[in-house]
């Protein structure tokens, strides 16, 4: 009998040890990235204290992010669904993976305002939830803010649920709407403001604060060309230090500026830098536009500047001054020279 | 009786001897006269007439009379010569008498030749006699109203009849002269050349010159431009003519394979053409204005106008201009070559760098022109 108990209780033991291998081998936590910072921005993780926030840090499950007066940063994950973590803000991320599928995907606002774009997921619902409210979002633009005694949830595309944590209210909230949740336990919901609407769509596409800011959008993993002559050929090198040993692959897609298709060019990645040379023929002045994508090895792929495809980073390529001199005579015997100037 | 008879004899017959003489020199019954007088195109009155006496200036050379006895053929005598002038001026109807007189009489012993001098006085033997010497004022003060202007005789048409008559006061010979003015002044003679026309070029090595002028002599000459010359005048002056041609009653030439020196490709040439007016002072050139011609194909010009013409812009205009009258501008390599970036480039190679330029719809061209 006390053999078959210890059978039983060794059955036992090692179907519970089996089954933690099995849920460690099937999710794990989420992971975004941070993919742009403007001024003041920190995070810190479940272990560790405050420090400076840098375009590609990874921000895992239970990160904290914590935006200053006049800062801004923008959160990227796996699906593409993006944030816009504004001024003020205080947002902690939360949320589980199963292979390439989101379990569950939350952000916790203590206090700020949020621009979301979310991707549409079949199961899973993108959750922000506030002291006072939650909102459940599934593909959806808008905007959410949190702060004193109300919180506001403004849809510009799509659908979200929204409810009053306090009373347990709860109401759909569609496109052009506002869902206002206070902290006596009201929901109400009705127009959006049109400006609230545009502001939306304006901030995603400038990328940010109101500004094109393509001289420095990539911080630390803006590419190094060098001295960028026309039709010269020219080395490119990317510090992938700030990436940590999590860029898998780096292709830099470039063209001349104006120029309809972009020029694949992968990079070898060695140790920390990713490195490649641009052929003379596609150097051209005046100027040459660029974005980056980067494989990590998660799988996830980071495109930078995120809307390079149509907003690529410029920069110059110096050109090459010509001068072509054809000497002639007049009919009344006067030597004139021709002479044709251009850059190319 | 007999010594009367003798006498009366020998009287008759010192008479006869005496006599004799002028039953040998016969009358003359005709002389045969040929006036001289240069047909000049321009003529300074000045010369002709003294203007203190108001009569033939007895130095001019352009007159002169010959006369031959030819009945009896060598015969001498005694004759006087009848001269009268008539004058048209432009815008007369009929002529006018200007002057009309006659001379002494005079011996001529076969033949005579009598000029100006012979006529005022400078030989003692004929002059021009006051009786009988006629000079019509009106006419003379018309052309002395013209003389305050211009010393030149008037455009007209001027008579001058002169007739022989032997001391029996019958005519035995004459002859008259008609002189037509048609310009008072060498200047008043233009000659203008219509082809080629200046600045011009071409291939061809034999061009055809034509010119318009009141001459009827021309002289054409053409001259090589080298590459010292910076204008017509320097080649007209400082250069060895390719060719010199005096030419007569025609307004064109076709260049001639004999001239001095036969046309070149890529070569620049000025071409002048001077009408030669007569003066009793001697020929004066009144020459046209030079006009430059060039020998070239103009290869790389051509290509430099399709260019040109598909840019447009401000330099597409820039260029149009240097090409067109007055400009004429043409690539001259005398100059020097074409270079791209200080490095000398061909014909073909402008031809590709013009197309790729073509081609790059965004590169901004800027055209000068620089005056060397």
């Amino acid at each position: 009998m006390e053999k078959k108990r210890i059978f039983i209780a060794i059955f036992c033991l090692l179907g519970l040890l089996m089954l933690g291998q099995t849920k460690k081998n099937d999710t794990r936590d989420i992971s975004a990235y941070v993919i742009k910072v403007i001024n003041n921005v920190n995070m810190r993780t479940p272990t560790t204290g405050w420090q400076k926030a840098v375009p590609l840090n990874t921000l895992k499950s239970g990160y904290e992010l914590r935006t200053e007066k006049g800062s801004l940063a923008m959160i990227l994950f796996a699906d593409q669904s993006k944030l816009i973590i504004r001024e003020k803000s205080i947002v902690t991320i939360k949320g589980e993976v199963k292979g390439k599928e989101i379990i569950s995907r939350s952000v916790q606002m203590d206090r700020g305002d949020m621009i979301f774009n979310v991707k549409k997921a079949e199961t899973e619902q993108f959750r922000f939830s506030s002291p006072i409210s939650v909102a459940s979002i599934r593909g959806t633009q808008g905007d959410y803010s949190t702060g004193g005694d109300a919180d506001s949830l403004t849809i510009a595309e799509g659908l979200a649920d929204f409810s009053n944590s306090l009373s347990g209210k709860r109401q759909p909230i569609g496109s052009g709407q506002t869902g206002i949740a206070d902290s006596s336990g009201n929901l109400n919901v009705g127009s959006a403001y049109s400006h609230s609407l545009r502001r939306i769509k304006d901030i995603q596409s400038e990328g940010g604060y109101g500004e094109s800011d393509t001289s420095k959008p990539l911080g630390l993993l803006a590419p190094d060309f060098g001295h960028l002559l026309s039709k010269h050929s020219s080395n490119v090198r990317i510090d992938l230090a700030s990436m940590q040993g999590k860029a898998a692959g780096v292709h830099i897609f470039y063209r001349k500026q104006g120029d309809p298709l972009f020029i694949d060019l992968a990079l070898t990645v060695t140790g920390q830098t990713a490195a490649g040379r641009l052929p003379a023929e596609t150097v051209k002045y005046p100027r040459l536009e660029y974005y980056l994508s980067i494989q990590t090895t998660d799988g996830s792929t980071l495109v930078l500047p995120e809307n390079g495809t149509t907003a690529p980073v410029s920069v110059a390529v110096e050109g090459v001054r010509h001068e072509l001199r054809i000497p002639g005579q007049t009919g009344s015997l006067q030597e004139k020279v021709v002479v044709l100037h251009w850059t190319d | 009786m007999n010594i009367c008879r003798k006498n009366l004899l020998f009287l008759f017959a010192c008479l006869g001897i005496l006599m004799l003489p002028g039953l040998i020199s016969a009358q003359i019954k005709s002389v045969d006269v040929n006036l001289q007088f240069t047909d000049y195109d321009v003529m300074y009155l000045t010369d002709f007439v003294n203007v203190r006496t108001q009569k033939l200036n007895p130095n001019i050379s352009a007159i002169s009379m010959d006369m031959t006895v030819t009945n009896p053929a060598g015969g001498s005598g005694k004759i006087y010569v009848a001269i009268k002038a008539m004058i048209k001026l432009q815008g007369d109807n009929s002529f006018s008498e200007l002057v009309e007189g006659r001379t002494n009489v005079f011996s001529i012993n076969g033949t005579r030749s009598l000029a100006a001098r012979d006529f005022a006085r400078g030989n003692s033997d004929i002059y021009i006699i006051d009786n009988g010497y006629i000079l019509n004022d009106a006419v003379k003060t018309r052309l002395e109203n013209l003389a305050t202007t211009i010393t030149t005789a008037p455009p007209g048409v001027y008579q001058v009849m002169m007739t022989v008559y032997n001391e029996s006061g019958q005519q035995v010979g004459g002859t008259s002269k008609t002189i037509t003015v048609s310009i008072s002044t060498p200047d008043q003679v233009l000659v203008e050349i219509s082809n080629p026309a200046n600045g011009s070029f071409s291939t061809n090595l034999a061009p055809t010159f034509n010119w318009t002028t009141q001459a009827s002599g021309v002289y054409v000459k053409v001259f090589e431009v080298g590459a010292n010359h910076h204008s017509p005048q320097d080649a007209l002056t400082g250069s060895n003519p390719c060719l010199i041609r005096q030419l007569n009653g025609v307004s064109s030439l076709t260049y001639p394979s004999d001239a001095q020196r036969q046309l070149q490709q890529e070569k620049a040439y000025v071409l002048q053409v001077s009408a030669i007016v007569t003066t009793n002072r001697g020929e004066v050139d009144q020459a046209s204005l030079p006009v430059v011609f060039r020998i070239t194909d103009d290869k790389t010009g051509k290509i430099l106008d399709n260019f040109f013409s598909v840019l447009g812009g401000a330099a597409g205009t820039t260029y149009s201009t240097l090409r067109s009258d007055p400009a004429n501008w043409v690539v001259w390599r005398t100059y020097g070559g074409i270079t791209l970036d200080g490095s000398t480039i061909t014909e073909t190679d402008l031809q590709s760098i013009l197309n790729a330029l073509s081609m790059q719809t965004d590169t901004k061209i800027q055209l000068s022109v620089e005056n060397q």
